[in-house]
């Protein structure tokens, strides 16, 4: 093996991830060629030289000090955080868990409201028989706890009656549009915002729209009460008549 | 051992070190503590105790190469193989056993300098063999170069220390050129 390549095994040998017999040659031609092991001892000497020679100049206190405090309160704080983590996570359930009896409530009201729609087709128990918004919205005074105040639709006005979902006193209100029954539910005691369900904007109003068991419904929100419009009519034909 | 512990235990060397390869205090400064947040944030990655010194010399270097790359406008410097045959022979033409009387003569803060003014590439490797000791295989990691680029930038680093040396006790008046 030549000086130049033994050299460059060696060089690169040292802590070779196998031994080749190319390794092995080298070696040995470093113990047999006294200008190769020199130039190795000088390699290595000059290495040990300069990590004598040098004194390595201590870090600043002040930098010290704002690292080992830093890496310090990063420990402590993270500390703090896990600690946090499980009362994080309680309080998430039990807000999860919150929004989601307030939702499974107002899906389950929902369900009332078509059901009732259902029962009370077609215009059963009707309560009083109007063809006038006026004399069905006298008419409810002190039936209910809030004063009914009955939006002017598009369709024509059959009558209304009471009816009771979850505890609560109603407002119904019988509707008729080209040959199918609307009932308007009026109340307080249902958000609409709670329910995840599609929006629509109708004549500035917002509105939730839900289908349900073949039935559609609009809901919305105006000074406190909501209105719960049902029928087997299509969305855009109730759009039509708000 | 806490990674606060190990932080403090090999403090020193990354401030050495931080300091020869920015060459400026205040981004050394700058340079230590990213090194140290870094460490405290990836401290899983850290396998073994031992590999500690070698596992916080690599966070600094790359933090320093990222930087350092994001600011150079200078050629990236092409690892040529050097000629092992190359005498150790000083431009002067004097030979290098002469190394000890350099050694004993100049003084600290020149060896420092003379390491400073090393191109980039050899200066780390310098660092991190010669100075810190680590093998080739964790610098070789640390650098994500090859066994042959590794050694070819040691052999160039050490040949262009001893110049620069040689340089200083010239200066000083401890060498007198001869001619060979």
């Amino acid at each position: 093996m030549r000086c130049n390549e033994a050299r460059k095994i060696t060089y690169l040998s040292e802590y070779p991830e196998a031994v080749s017999h190319k390794v092995i040659d080298a070696k040995r031609h470093l113990k047999e060629c006294p200008e190769c092991k020199r130039f190795f001892e000088q390699e290595k000497a000059f290495s040990a030289l300069l990590r004598q020679k040098l004194t390595k100049e201590p870090v600043p206190s002040e930098l010290r000090e704002r690292v080992l405090r830093h890496v310090s309160e990063r420990k402590t704080y993270s500390r703090i955080i896990y600690k946090l983590i499980p009362i994080a996570v309680v309080l998430m359930l039990f807000a999860a868990g919150y929004i989601y009896k307030l939702h499974s409530d107002t899906e389950s009201f929902v369900m009332d409201i078509i059901n009732d729609h259902i029962n009370f087709l077609p215009y059963s128990g009707i309560q009083i028989s109007s063809p006038d918004l006026l004399t069905i919205q006298k008419w409810f005074n002190g039936k209910v706890d809030f004063s009914v105040v009955l939006p002017e639709l598009k369709a024509e006005i059959k009558g209304a009656r009471l009816c009771f979902l979850k505890g609560k006193r109603l407002g119904l209100v019988f509707y008729e549009y080209r040959g199918s029954q609307i009932s308007l539910f009026i109340t307080t005691g249902l958000n609409p915002e709670r329910l995840w369900a599609k929006e629509v904007m109708i004549h500035g109003k917002r509105m939730k729209v839900i289908e349900k068991n073949g039935f559609n419904l609009l809901l919305w929100q105006e000074k406190g009460i909501t209105y719960a419009l049902v029928s087997d009519l299509d969305t855009v034909e109730l759009k039509k008549i708000i | 051992m806490e990674c606060i512990e190990l932080i403090e235990k090999y403090l020193d060397s990354l401030w050495f070190t931080a300091l020869r390869l920015t060459r400026n205090r205040q981004d050394a400064e700058d340079l230590v503590q990213e090194t140290c947040m870094k460490a405290w944030e990836n401290l899983d990655s850290l396998h073994s105790e031992k590999k500690a010194k070698a596992w916080l010399l690599k966070i600094l270097t790359n933090a320093f190469i990222n930087k350092y790359r994001k600011n150079q406008n200078s050629p990236k410097l092409i690892d040529i193989e050097p000629d092992f045959l190359e005498p150790i022979f000083y431009k002067s033409g004097q030979y290098a056993d002469l190394e000890k009387e350099i050694f004993s003569n100049v003084m600290d803060e020149e060896v420092k300098e003379a390491i400073e003014s090393l191109p980039v590439e050899f200066r780390t490797v310098i660092l991190l063999v010669d100075i810190e000791g680590l093998s080739y295989r964790e610098v070789q990691e640390i650098l994500n170069i090859s066994s042959g680029t590794l050694s070819s930038r040691l052999y160039r680093g050490r040949r262009l220390l001893r110049d620069a040396l040689y340089e200083y006790a010239k200066k000083r008046g401890f060498l007198k050129e001869k001619k060979r």
